[in-house]
């Protein structure tokens, strides 16, 4: 998956996971950036009586650099607490939910927003209201129109900003992929699936109909860019008070202490998919300034090796490449610096040579209109999707199997010859594949399923 | 200059972050009246009432946990609301690693 579930560590703390992270120039307000990072991964929608809510010891941030040396320039933090209104019930709600402040919701989250920069800190928002979640049809009646729309908040200084539950937008399949590295495309040339008789199948897309919690914040483009400089890095994280003392009464306890990051995400699977699992925990709590110690991972990729061994005879020369033992610059360059001006025609989203890994986004690129949109951005084109940011659409799953197959790397020698099946590799799955589609106005991410409607 | 987490200067972050690092050795906490609360602590509900509330979220005192990390060299890491203090007492940390083994009535 993108980075659901992706280390040991976070694995078990959910509230905590981030899962996907996006950042793109608003379609709709080509003037704005729009941030959206992902926690809580694999939400069944029927997932009651407690259901699922933003963590209250937990700080959340999306963090901005815009000089190009790996630290946060820019850092937008989000806190939660949670609300009871009926106590003394077992229930989520006691009635149909028609409203924010429906006292018939009993279990209510709100946040606070702050702007965080050189000059200390902005308090944008407090008392914000989630959504609930999507509870089922007569819980949560017309959901978007009474519930999801009114959890947009107006900002100061032309921002606003979503937190609550969503619709699962990230497509992969999950069931195949961690079944030894199968893609049910081509799963009668992998070698086990050879041996086991399989034939090619249609890809399916594990994440379907599960929902995830959105922090999503649109701000003007000056908000986020250095004069001069208008390709900004983007992560986010997740930090935890460094002791916890439980409390013996059946309250929260006592949290104490600086916060310490558990998570984070920038560039999706990276930690999932290249980083070892001794140092994915580690990962997790370093600065994208610090990433130089795992640049080995993105240089020499444990999956660009086994792809040949697993697809006998459909990857020469990717082989070859990697018995070479020459490093992969072009992942090193998509991942860790940015793509430099030269390589692509019209384009670069290159910070520097500080090796960090950040969604790149330079905004100086316009969005692409959505009927010209290509789910393969700038593999496919179309220079305003990832790896120049990543909109909700883009196909990361694919794109990412592509380049490391080697379809990039002619970017640095261009006589090398790319394998056949690499330009065509898939797990077999679309935009189509999601069932509830992304929304064409902020926050973007689709209405979440409910419960009634899906059940398991 | 105190240093955040990462070891940059403190000022370059938020002011949320401290120090890092944790080690395993006696832990011991206290609460001390009319410490300062959570950076980020919520108003107080006109209606309703703040799930999983405990004494520091009802706006009571809020625990100093001293960990020592090393009895020998006096080395000691103090928790209060979002900072974290290291101290090198080896005396109070004898005294702190004594008390602890007093059998809790």
């Amino acid at each position: 998956m993108s980075s659901h579930r992706e280390a040991p560590g976070i694995s078990k703390d959910p509230v905590a996971d981030s899962t996907d992270l996006y950042a793109f120039v608003s379609p709709d307000r080509p003037s704005t950036v729009t941030l959206v990072a992902n926690y809580i991964p694999l939400e069944t929608p029927a997932g009651g009586p407690n259901f699922y809510e933003f963590g209250s010891g937990v700080l959340y941030e999306i963090n901005i650099d815009n000089d190009g040396d790996g630290w946060p320039d820019v850092t937008y933090q989000f806190r939660f607490h949670t609300r009871l209104t009926t106590p003394n019930s077992f229930l989520y709600n006691t009635g149909p939910i028609k409203s924010l402040s429906d006292p018939t919701w009993n279990s209510k989250q709100f946040y606070s927003v702050t702007r965080v920069d050189r000059r200390g800190h902005q308090l944008l928002g407090r008392n914000l209201a989630c959504p609930p979640c999507n509870v089922g049809i007569l819980s949560t009646p017309h959901y978007e129109r009474n519930l999801g729309s009114k959890a947009v908040h107006q900002l100061p200084g032309g921002r606003r900003v979503f937190a609550g539950q969503r619709a699962e937008q990230f497509y992969v399949d999950l069931g195949s992929i961690f079944d030894l590295a199968n893609l049910r495309p081509f799963q009668e040339a992998n070698l086990f699936g050879k041996m086991a008789g399989l034939k090619a199948e249609p890809g399916v897309n594990a994440t379907d109909r599960l929902n995830v919690h959105s922090i999503a914040i649109q701000v003007p483009i000056s908000d986020l860019v250095k004069r001069g400089r208008p390709t900004i890095g983007v992560w986010t994280t997740a930090s935890r008070q460094k002791v916890h003392i439980a409390a013996e009464d059946g309250g929260n306890g006592w949290p104490t202490g600086p916060f310490r990051q558990v998570s984070r995400l920038g560039n999706p699977l990276v930690n999932e998919v290249l980083i070892a699992l001794e140092d994915k925990d580690f990962w997790n709590r370093q600065p994208p300034a610090h990433d130089k110690q795992f640049t080995h991972y993105v240089a020499h990729p444990e999956l660009a090796n086994l792809l040949p061994v697993l697809y006998p005879g459909v990857f020469p020369n990717l082989a070859k490449l990697d018995a070479s033992g020459k490093p992969r610059l072009d992942l090193e360059a998509i991942l860790l610096t940015g793509i430099p001006r030269g390589l692509i025609k019209g384009f670069t989203n290159f910070t520097g040579t500080v090796q960090a890994d950040m969604l790149r986004l330079n905004t100086s690129i316009p969005p692409t209109r959505p009927s010209r949109l290509n789910p393969l951005g700038v593999l496919g084109g179309d220079l305003a999707g990832f790896p120049n940011g990543r909109r909700i659409q883009d196909d990361v799953v694919t794109i990412e199997l592509r380049a490391i197959a080697g379809v990039t790397y002619p970017l640095i020698d261009p006589k090398y010859k790319v394998d056949n099946v690499a330009k065509i590799l898939t797990d077999g799955l679309t935009g189509a594949s999601v069932t509830n589609k992304p929304l064409t106005r902020f926050p973007y991410m689709g209405v979440p399923y409910d419960g009634y409607n899906n059940p398991s | 200059m105190p240093t955040d987490q990462f070891g940059q200067p403190a000022s370059r972050r938020s002011v949320l972050r401290g120090a890092a690092g944790i080690g395993a050795a006696g832990m011991a906490a206290t609460a001390l009246a009319g410490f300062a609360g959570p950076a980020q602590a919520a108003p107080k509900p006109e209606h309703g009432r703040d799930a999983g509330h405990d004494a520091g979220h009802e706006g009571g005192p809020h625990p100093v946990v001293a960990h020592v990390r090393d009895a020998g060299t006096g080395h000691i890491e103090l928790y209060a609301g979002t900072s974290q203090v290291h101290l090198r007492d080896k005396d109070l940390a004898e005294r702190i690693v004594r008390a602890s083994q007093k059998q809790v009535r």
